[in-house]
């Protein structure tokens, strides 16, 4: 329709400010929300390329040597599965077979330490099944019946580095020494903390070494799906064809990938929340400003349903011009998040943009712009429809309410406040329906922006050293043999440095928990006299022995809560612990109990510690230590350091989009704050012109007008506050719970964030307030006079 | 619609309309009962004191408010029913409308102002432009194509409400009081407009209190609280516009 068209141009043209505001609303949410997408997508993705590039099936079942479960042979069940509906192929059956890990000896030296005792199952390299993705060494010799391959968490778990011996004791018990050719990954497989062991790929020939009885193996394959997402239900029919008896464990591609992508996973999911809230407020911003620009022209409106606009055309004509806008907005910002996403690293720490990243890609990328499109044009078209209401006669002169209400000015004559001050005041108090909308709509960037700002404390105190949420530490572990003289002269080195609070010996043993498969690690660090300063949040601090402080992981592994005796066995042997305390547990999804040095007295424990954790003072960077330290105590060699597991690396990215948020928060707050100062503008011109008439000056009436503006940015920012910490707090700490590392991470931002958001707020407001103010004409025109 | 019939019906006939206005939660009658037949080519005057109905009788007129009782006819045909789109269409073509106010769209251009109706009653852009601009000429006000309405004075702003109201050439012209502010040149201006449009063709009705400008009129409706008192012809009409019927006067008091 060419009228439509004609005046939506002509409105453009006429209302440049605004359009240029709601495009770049508009816009900045859709970029911020398809950067979120792409973040959290990249927590997932270089997990999602290893999977696809590894060939890694779908559902991996592993099955218990058919001796103890008295089922068929092995070849039907692959044959019974390859018919299952919706798997595509099978791969072909490997042979596994389970040892105990006794030790492990760095080139060939013995180890110092070394009492750790972990199953080990060792999987036969069969021609066609899936090989996990080589990160260093060498993969299997088939000249070398000693050799492993070693997966990379297990790797991890016990030190171990390529040319490593490790003892493992075979089906008799007797030492079998194994060589480590390799170190994998393998992106099907749950990092052995989850999955309760480690594991290891051997020649065929290396099983029948340890395992010669072919009927104690175990018997792992894999499945391809047609559709990856029936992975669930296809595991639930694999249980039930091959019998619950037969089936040891069953992952499927979900289960690793929730095992692997819990890194970046916080902050992006913050972002995207902040995004969201974000999509919302730019909605409810073009829904205020639509609306306001709306009853500011309620005459124009009925005079163009009088000269022959249909109601249907009026609203399209609001509708249209709203959604051009967002459209374009839209486009500019998905253009702008390329461009972005191509600047900023990947996350992930990968070479790859973050671009490539984009999970889904365009189809994520259209939905996410479908979506900012449907919301807005959703927020537009319900003023719209009031628009379409409108009666077709213009409003005549004089049916306005009476400009002043006479208590509130004669309250402030009583107490002598200044009358500026009183008659803004009146405003806010006497159209107090309107205002509250204003105070709404900007509440909801206030919400958003308190999102921002907790995720950027938050990442602060967990990735700063000295941030307060974990206590800054290294842990070291010596890479040659103890001398006679023991450790003393290492620990006394290690606690001379003056980056050093103290030295914890330390030791961590593989526990299992009653009726559990999945293990956890019992930690023992310090001693009840020196007891290494945990960052408890909850309970108390060890005192005593057989007292232990658990990760939230380890708590839900357990079933149990603070205050609680639970029962674990570790290598054979059954141990109470006391749990007196919930602590900040990184490392292992949360799945440890911390306890003292000197409980571990039992038999079997190790009796010297594997390692000794470094508690840094405060200022020092656990990185710098790690480069420095050694060379400065003159232990080059001699020691090795490691880094603690942090719940966000990479904070990088993050910060950037927290501030791009911010940025974008703070437009779409402008653009309330004008809608604002607009509709309070039209709504008492006429009082500014009778005041100006009686005398006000037109600083004087600015300021009645900017007492208005600032009041409803205070409360905004009061409320949105008010609401947003408590809000965020839960949305925090309900992820660090998900995480395992449990509740408690959440950081607010400082008051004086919130002072200095406020003051910009309550200032910005002001001045849009007044300026329109300073630029009526006196009221020396007629009643239809300087336009409506 | 060309009178070709021997007794065309009138242009607009108006049978015992009544209308209300909902203040608060009390109903204020404003139209009692006004029977009112307007011929093509008629120049109408509807006079009366302030509050008497003018301004809503005309708004009944035109579509822009629904009567509660009584029928309206345009060439004949039953208009009162109509639903607001239809009416909106009748309008875009056959209906030139001045109010006593807010006339114009505020944040436009008096060319865009103009030229917006024109395009809405299906010209194109360019007979639109044109038009727009042989309109202002017309007026005197060639110069203020680009200027706002805000920029415009209480007379330049009336002409350019007639402009608008003329552009799409329009059967009927309905002006609710459109001198009412004006000095004495402008109202002289304006009602000089009105009678060139009446010369051309145009029928017109023109709400006025003014005695001046109801006498332009060749004919002059008085109302008094709703109801009309007095209908009565100025001088005889120009043969040229009379119509076959010729004028009948409808009195009528009924409510
Ligand atoms: N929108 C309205 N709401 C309530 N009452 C109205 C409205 N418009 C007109 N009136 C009342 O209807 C009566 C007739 O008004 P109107 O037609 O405007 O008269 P006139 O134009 O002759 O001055 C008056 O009493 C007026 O107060
Ligand atoms: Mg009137």
């Amino acid at each position: 329709m060419r009228a439509l068209l004609r005046w939506i141009r002509a409105d453009l043209r006429s209302h440049r400010l605004h359009a240029l505001l709601i495009v770049l609303a508009t816009g900045g949410t859709a970029a911020a929300l398809l950067l979120a997408g792409s973040l959290l997508g990249a927590a997932a993705d270089p997990w999602q390329r290893e999977f696809r590039a590894a060939g890694s099936p779908d559902v991996r079942i592993d099955l218990r040597p058919s001796a103890a479960a008295a089922g068929g042979s092995d070849e039907p069940s692959a044959e019974l599965l390859a018919r299952e509906p919706g798997v595509v192929a099978v791969s072909p059956p490997q042979h596994t077979a389970e040892t105990t890990l006794v030790g492990r000896r760095p080139d060939g030296a013995p180890t110092a330490g070394g009492t750790d005792r972990t199953t080990l199952v060792l999987r036969a390299d069969t021609p066609g099944a899936a090989r996990p993705l080589l990160r260093s060494g060498a993969w299997l010799d088939p000249a070398d019946v000693h050799g492993i391959v070693l997966e990379q968490s297990a790797a991890d778990a016990v030190w171990a580095h390529p040319g490593d011996r490790l003892t493992v004791l075979d089906s008799h018990g007797a030492p079998v020494e194994l060589r480590v050719l390799g170190i994998a990954d393998s992106p099907d497989q749950l990092p052995s903390q989850a999955a309760g062991y480690d594991l290891g790929w051997t020649l065929p020939a290396t099983l029948d070494l340890v395992q010669p009885d072919p009927a104690a193996r175990g018997l792992t394959l894999g499945l391809h799906l047609a559709h990856p997402s029936d992975a669930a239900y296809t595991a639930q029919r694999v249980v039930s064809v091959l019998g619950p008896e037969r089936v040891s464990r069953i992952t499927t591609w979900l289960d690793a990938r929730a095992a692997r992508q819990q890194d970046n996973r916080l902050a992006g999911l913050l972002l995207g929340l902040s995004g969201l809230a974000a999509l919302l407020a730019a909605a409810l911003a073009v829904a205020g400003t639509a609306g306001a620009r709306i009853k500011a022209r309620t005459g124009d409106i009925a005079l163009l349903k009088a000269i022959g606009f249909t109601a249907a055309q009026v609203a399209w004509m609001f509708i249209t011009e709203q959604l051009l806008l967002a459209v374009t907005g839209v486009l500019l910002g998905a253009g702008g998040a390329a461009i972005a996403a191509r600047a900023v690293p990947a996350p992930g720490g990968g070479t790859d943009a973050l671009h490539q990243l984009v999970p889904g890609g365009t189809a994520a990328t259209g939905a996410v712009m479908a979506a900012a499109l449907v919301a807005i044009g959703a927020a537009a078209a319900l003023p719209a429809l009031r628009a379409a209401r409108v009666a077709p006669v213009p409003p005549t002169d004089g049916t306005r309410p009476p400009a002043m209400a006479a208590r509130p000015v004669r309250l402030g004559l009583v107490r002598r406040l200044p009358p500026t001050l009183v008659l803004g005041l009146g405003g806010v108090l006497r159209r107090r329906s309107g205002l509250a909308g204003s105070a709404v709509r900007l509440t909801v960037p206030v919400v958003a922006a308190t999102l921002a700002l907790s995720t950027w404390s938050t990442l602060d105190a967990v990735t700063r050293p000295d941030g307060g949420v974990t206590v800054p530490s290294v842990t070291a572990r010596r890479t040659t043999p103890a001398p006679s003289g023991g450790d003393a002269q290492l620990t006394g080195a290690l606690a001379a440095d003056p980056a050093v609070r103290g030295v914890y010996p330390g030791s961590e043993i593989q526990a299992l928990a009653p009726g559990q498969s999945a293990t956890l690690t019992l930690r023992a660090v310090g001693t009840t006299d020196a007891p290494y300063p945990f960052s408890v949040v909850e309970g108390r601090a060890i005192r005593a022995t057989d007292e232990a402080v658990a990760g939230q992981g380890a708590l839900d592994l357990l079933g149990a809560r603070v205050g609680q005796w639970v029962r674990i066995t570790t290598g054979g042997t059954p141990r109470i612990l006391h749990i007196v305390g919930r602590d900040l547990e990184p490392e292992h999804g949360g799945r440890v109990l911390s306890t003292g040095f000197d409980t571990l007295d039992r038999p079997g424990d190790p009796t010297g510690p594997d390692f000794w954790q470094l508690a840094l003072c405060p200022g020092h960077d656990p990185a710098e230590v790690q480069r420095d330290l050694p060379t400065r105590a003159g232990l080059t060699g001699q020691v090795e350091l490691r880094l603690p597991t942090g719940p966000v690396t990479r904070p990088g990215a993050l910060r950037a989009s927290v501030v791009g948020l911010l940025l974008l928060l703070a437009l779409i707050g402008l653009v309330d704050l004008l809608t604002m100062a607009a509709a309070g503008f039209h709504e008492r011109r006429r009082d500014i012109g009778l005041l100006r008439a009686i005398g006000l000056t037109p600083g004087q009436s600015a300021v009645v007008l900017a007492v208005r503006g600032t009041a409803i940015a205070l409360a905004a920012v009061a409320v949105g506050s008010a609401v947003g910490i408590p809000l965020v707090r839960r949305l925090i700490d309900r992820q660090g719970h998900l995480g395992g590392i449990g509740a408690g991470i959440a950081r607010a931002p400082s008051a004086w964030t919130f002072l200095a958001m406020a003051a910009t707020c309550a200032t910005v407001a002001a001045v849009l307030c007044a300026l329109p103010v300073l630029r009526v004409p006196p009221p020396t025109r007629g009643p239809d006079g300087a336009g409506r | 619609m060309t009178g070709s019939e021997p007794t065309p019906p009138p242009l607009l006939a108006a049978d015992d309309l009544v209308r209300s206005h909902l203040s608060g939660s009390t109903l204020i009658p404003a139209v009692r009962g006004v029977s009112l037949r307007i011929d093509r080519g008629e120049f109408v005057a509807v006079t009366g004191p302030s509050g008497a109905g003018k301004t809503t009788l005309l708004h009944l007129l035109g579509g822009l408010l629904r009567p509660d009782e009584g029928e309206l006819r345009l060439d004949g045909r039953r208009v009162d029913r109509l639903r607001e789109a239809a009416w909106a269409r009748l309008r875009r073509r056959r209906y030139g409308i001045v109010f006593q106010s807010g006339n114009l769209l505020s944040d436009f251009s008096v060319a865009d102002n103009i030229e917006l109706t024109a395009v809405l009653a299906g010209m194109s852009t360019r007979t639109a432009r044109e038009r727009r601009q042989e309109l202002l000429a017309d007026l005197g006000l060639a110069h203020k194509a680009t200027a706002g309405p805000g920029e415009l004075s209480g007379g330049e702003r009336q002409r350019v409400a007639l402009a608008r109201a003329l552009v799409n050439r329009p059967e009927l012209l309905l002006a609710d009081e459109p001198t009412g502010n004006l000095d004495s040149r402008s109202t002289r201006d304006v009602l000089a407009l009105l009678s060139r449009y009446h010369e051309q063709g145009t029928t017109i009705v023109l709400v006025t209190h003014d005695a001046r400008a109801a006498s332009t009129a060749d004919r002059v409706v008085s109302l008094f609280d709703g109801r009309i008192a007095d209908d009565a012809r100025v001088e005889e009409p120009p043969a040229a516009w009379r119509s076959a019927t010729g004028i009948r006067d409808v009195i009528d008091f009924g409510g």
